[in-house]
């Protein structure tokens, strides 16, 4: 599991989107440990297919600010609808952390300050 | 069967690694091998049993064994997307008791294809599975009788969402980000024009999002027994809508935000009534064919013939309060599934529909006061619940 830090594009940037996208307000040093069912999209009193719809909406919002506000490309070998997939995947597990959400956003992109540094 | 399943599993996979200094030093021991082992050591045979009885009923620990189990993906690559939990359930009737559960739930793309991806927005098809239920160790005990297992083809788009900044415009962002990562008291950072900046940007590149979910699925819905169960084919239409950008139209045409906005201006979260473009119902609504094998309720009736229901669900979750420690939810969700042109015995037995609804008051640090009232298919009796508490992680 990548290493929550100021050196990760990947941290950085999914800290930051979920404050924009107002489901986290964390400062970043206490934000590796925020569980997705910490986030204000999650709804404990939803069905499991009603909480899968919101987290697929949401995915789509975090790769839209990726790829066009960002200017972030996909992985070498990754693609757009695996790395929504991949994010989906995290956001519907009530225990996994912005921490683990981090680590495959940076698995499935590559941000502008990464291209930079190649 | 349920329960033979669950023992099976604590005993041979989870109690192992719980007993970590007996089990994991290679003289793998059965229960009664190791109170005798104890025994010799003058420790009675009824107290281990008591002690493992408790270990047992223990969720923290079980639930530690799960995840060390669960994060082996080598070894379970199967279980990749399986979420599983033990939990006390308990009945909301006053003589109801406290049973130990085992909540799951799993779900896998088996195939997606991305139809077109344009500045626009993204299409695509996908191929689903998944199952989620909860189960008890007595049935009787289980609060949330209801399993489902299906096979769903999904047809998908997302509109709207951003527009394409520059490269400067990302340059930037990334230094706002850096910059605003170093400060570590919540206040500063709530209030710092450098956050409001990076915001501004964001927000003049953000616009409303559409996302449409077209399925077709085919399932099975049980009780946990299986002495209830439901064949179901269907198809679902889920909708959601964000307008993203807060200085939108529709955002201050939210409606259903309004009474919270009024709230949060009044509880001093903002400082003029906002409603949010975020916090939009979302609305899943469907048509399935119900195939009862073995549906009691309905046999006792003396109808256990198929039958179309249409079903509908709406979910909301919007902030009232905001402090720079906590902010304080309120969420809700109805849910509603009625028989199409049901028959006499079905009406009068007050089968042919069910409404289900909760609410809740949710403190992001732990506080929960929450209302439900209704049932779901396989609950044979409608509930009322008041429910406040304190919700713990440890």
């Amino acid at each position: 599991m990548a290493e929550w830090s100021k050196n990760n594009a990947a941290c950085l940037t999914t800290w930051i989107t979920l404050r924009v996208l107002e489901q986290s307000f964390k400062v970043f040093n206490d934000s590796a440990a925020i569980t997705m069912k910490e986030l204000a999209y999650w709804n404990t009193a939803a069905s499991d297919d009603m909480r899968k719809i919101q987290a697929t909406t949401l995915a789509h919002q975090l790769d839209n600010i990726f790829i066009k506000i960002r200017c972030a490309r996909y992985e070498e070998g990754k693609t757009a609808e695996q790395a929504v997939s991949d994010t989906v995947t995290v956001l519907i597990d009530a225990d996994k952390t912005m921490n683990d959400l981090a680590a495959v956003i940076d698995a499935n992109y590559l941000f502008l300050r990464e291209q930079l540094d190649d | 069967m349920i329960r033979y399943t669950i023992l099976l599993f604590v005993f041979v996979i989870v109690l192992p690694f719980v007993e970590g200094p007996v089990y994991a030093q290679g003289n793998a021991m059965n229960i009664d091998e190791f109170t005798e082992y104890l025994a010799v050591s003058g420790i009675e045979k009824s107290a281990v049993k008591e002690a493992l009885a408790a270990l047992v009923n223990d969720t923290e620990n079980l639930n530690k064994a799960l995840d060390y189990i669960l994060s082996q993906n080598e070894r379970w690559a199967i279980l990749k997307n399986l979420n599983l939990q033990f939990k006390m359930l308990k009945g909301s009737d006053a003589d109801s008791v406290s049973d130990l559960g085992l909540s799951y739930a799993w779900s896998t793309d088996i195939k997606q294809t991305l139809l077109s991806s344009t500045s626009a927005g993204m299409t695509g098809i996908n191929l689903q599975a998944s199952a989620d239920g909860n189960v008890t160790f007595n049935e009787k005990n289980n609060p949330f009788n209801f399993l489902e297992s299906s096979l769903s083809f999904h047809f998908y788009r997302s509109q709207g969402g951003a527009i394409t900044a520059t490269r400067e415009t990302a340059i930037k962002l990334d230094s706002l980000t850096e910059l605003l990562a170093m400060i570590t008291n919540e206040e500063e950072y709530a209030q710092s024009p450098l956050l409001k900046e990076l915001l501004d940007i964001h927000f003049d590149h953000m616009t409303t999002q559409y996302y449409l979910d077209l399925s077709v699925h085919g399932g099975m819905e049980s009780n946990q027994a299986f002495t209830q169960k439901n064949y179901v084919l269907g198809t679902q239409l889920g909708f959601d809508l964000k307008a993203w950008n807060p200085n939108s139209t529709l955002a201050g045409w939210n409606v259903f935000d309004w009474p919270f906005a009024l709230v949060r201006w009044m509880t001093g979260t903002d400082t003029k009534p906002t409603p949010l473009g975020t916090v939009f119902p979302t609305v899943l609504c469907g048509l399935d064919y119900i195939d009862p094998d073995h549906d009691s309720y309905r046999a006792a009736v003396g109808d256990s013939s198929g039958y179309l229901r249409i079903n509908a669900e709406t979910a909301f979750k919007t902030p009232i309060a905001r402090t720079s420690g906590a902010t304080v939810f309120l969420q809700a969700d109805v849910r509603y599934f009625r028989e199409l042109a049901p028959s006499d015995k079905v009406e009068s037995a007050d089968l042919e529909d069910y409404v289900y609804f909760t609410a809740a008051l949710v403190s992001s640090k732990g506080f929960y006061a929450g209302y439900t009232n209704g049932k779901l298919p396989f609950d044979n009796q409608s509930d009322e619940v008041y429910e406040v508490g304190f919700v713990f992680d440890f």
